[in-house]
């Protein structure tokens, strides 16, 4: 068979993610369960789902449902039955026709690369996972980086500073995360870095508490750090204060919401620390710092201008009522009530293996974090 | 092991593979025999199973071992989806169920030994359909035998079988395994 398909490069895909979902028609070849659990999802979302296994003695049966003018990209598992499929609209004279390469594994695995923020003092980049709505950071200033929140692709981190001829000397995780594994623990082994982590949040292994820590401390005297207790989502949250300018605020605040603080089981206790977190400390920092968090939820919303996730911390109070005007007893009855009762999938394995207790091999961890995240609320729409 | 009729090897291949040569050798098979899908691609699992239900074939169940899955399916057949049966003694799963402990009553189970494997009556001796005249043997003339399978066809034809050779007190099981509730034994955890 001629390979005559076109394939959708991963590195663009992701830059253009929004056009991606926008502009071309899915078609969805993995089976129906797979598919109805967790999706390429956007605005004007255009798909068909039929299962490959259908398709092996010819696509006749779908060409009917497939637009000729459009373009159309074939999305599986991980590349080949798409391929498969692709392969044979081409024949049938489709021209319209790409592939997403590496399928839905490579989609939850890609990190796309987005500046946020450049001075004379630092410079910041943002890595959005957009197959899992993922954030995280490198803080980059003199010849050192600190990495916020690392993903379990480390050697991306890596290789941005080995481009930025800096070391990674610092990295910290906002909290116990519980949708996706953390890269944190293998990045230090690996750098050498400081890895710092509340030591309440359970973690087994050797750390750096932040229990101890207030500000986090680089060579460069430019760069201030100030390690934020902001519990409720869970109980050791932290958010990261960086030059009275950026506010890595990790599950704690999003652009379009709070964290939810029932995962642990334990939402009463902790929706009142989420309470003190954003009428307190947060309540206390100046409208114009940039907010950076550790997830989004909709990146066409989400996205700013400059295109990366993030807003001010002003816009962000202007648009949730919930970190306004609200009592504390008001508060903690609509997050109660407002309880997303699906929970991320796997989290109580990934929290395991987050805290040092549980170790799995690589085809495992991407088996654990395959599926969407459910780290929000979204009580503000 | 489970005994199977014809054995696919798809190790260290990935999706469409699988499927595709799975498609492939069942067409080689008659209705009733089972195949088994040898595989690595931790995807084939729920694509098979997808595959077997829209296709109308029998998923039996997967076992791993050593990293390989081994994906089961009995080919479908035309007979058994509609319920004629001729032999005259029938009893309900309901009424077997009752029966279950009563030490003169042997249950005969006539489904392949991989339907057999992934989920069988307490106690039930297995012989296929197509090894009972060989092993005929191995069974007790003076107990009552249930003859079992997965919706009472081919136990039909077992119990005509035992009847023309001798064997008094024979009953058909309707309808068989497909919609047992009672205690089920599995040759596999």
């Amino acid at each position: 068979m001629e390979c005559c398909s076109r394939h959708v490069p991963m590195e663009r895909a992701a830059r253009y993610s929004s056009i991606l979902i926008e502009r071309f028609f899915k078609f969805d070849v993995r089976n129906e369960s797979d598919f109805h659990d967790w999706k390429i999802e956007g605005e004007n979302f255009e798909y068909i789902n039929v299962p490959y296994f259908e398709l092996i003695d010819g696509v006749n049966s779908v060409i009917d449902r497939l637009p000729k003018e459009k373009e159309v990209v074939v999305v599986c598992a991980k590349g080949g039955s798409a391929t498969f499929v692709a392969e044979q609209l081409v024949e049938a004279g489709f021209d319209n026709i790409y592939t997403l390469v590496g399928g839905m594994k490579a989609w939850s695995e890609h990190l796309h690369k987005a500046k946020v923020y450049e001075d004379d003092k630092m410079k910041v980049y943002q890595f959005i996972r957009v197959g899992k709505g993922c954030l995280s950071y490198m803080v980059i200033s003199g010849k050192e980086a600190l990495v916020v929140d690392p993903s379990r692709f480390i050697d991306v981190y890596e290789q941005v500073a080995k481009e930025e001829g800096v070391a990674i000397t610092h990295i910290v995780d906002s909290h116990l995360h519980a949708d996706h594994i953390s890269g944190g623990k293998a990045l230090a082994e690996r750098t050498g870095a400081t890895y710092y982590l509340m030591k309440s949040e359970g973690a087994v292994f050797d750390f750096e508490p932040l229990e101890k820590h207030d500000r986090i401390d680089f060579a460069q005297v430019q760069l201030e750090v100030l390690a934020v207790k902001t519990p409720g989502h869970t109980p050791g949250s932290v958010s990261f204060f960086v030059n009275n300018q950026l506010l890595f605020s990790g599950d704690t605040i999003f652009v379009g919401g709070l964290g939810r603080p029932d995962l642990g089981g334990k939402a009463a206790e902790w929706v009142a620390d989420l309470y003190d977190t954003v009428y307190e400390k947060v309540a206390a920092i100046a409208d114009d710092v940039i907010v950076l968090p550790a997830h989004y939820a909709n990146l066409d919303e989400e996205m700013s201008k400059a295109g990366y996730i993030g807003d001010t911390l002003g816009n962000i109070r202007a648009r949730n009522d919930m970190m306004r005007y609200k009592q504390k007893q008001e508060f903690i009855d609509i997050v109660v009530q407002n309880a997303n009762t699906e929970t991320p999938p796997n989290f109580e394995d990934i929290v395991a293996i987050n805290r040092g207790l549980k170790a799995v091999d690589i085809e495992q961890q991407q088996e654990l974090e395959i599926g969407p995240n459910r780290c929000a609320l979204h009580h503000t729409r | 092991m489970i005994q199977v009729n014809l054995t696919v090897d798809a190790k260290g291949l990935s999706c469409p593979m699988p499927i595709v040569k799975t498609k492939k050798a069942i067409n080689d098979l008659e209705p009733g025999q089972v195949l088994e899908v040898q595989a690595t691609d931790k995807g084939s699992k729920a694509d098979i199973k997808a595959w077997a239900e829209s296709t109308g074939h029998q998923y039996l169940g997967t076992i791993e071992e050593y990293g390989v899955l081994k994906h089961y399916i009995r080919k479908a057949t035309d007979s058994e989806t509609k319920k004629e049966t001729k032999f005259p003694n029938v009893v309900s799963n309901e009424e077997l169920h009752n029966q279950m402990d009563d030490p003169s009553a042997l249950i005969l189970d006539v489904r392949e030994p991989a339907e057999y494997a992934f989920g069988h009556i307490p106690g039930a001796l297995s012989i296929p359909l197509g090894e009972l005249e060989d092993r005929i043997n191995e069974l007790p003339k003076d107990k009552t035998i249930y003859v079992v399978c997965r919706t009472g066809t081919r136990s039909d034809l077992a119990a005509q079988k035992l009847t023309e050779k001798g064997f008094t007190n024979v009953w058909n099981v309707v309808p068989g395994m497909s919609q047992w509730n009672g205690p089920l034994d599995t040759a596999q955890s």
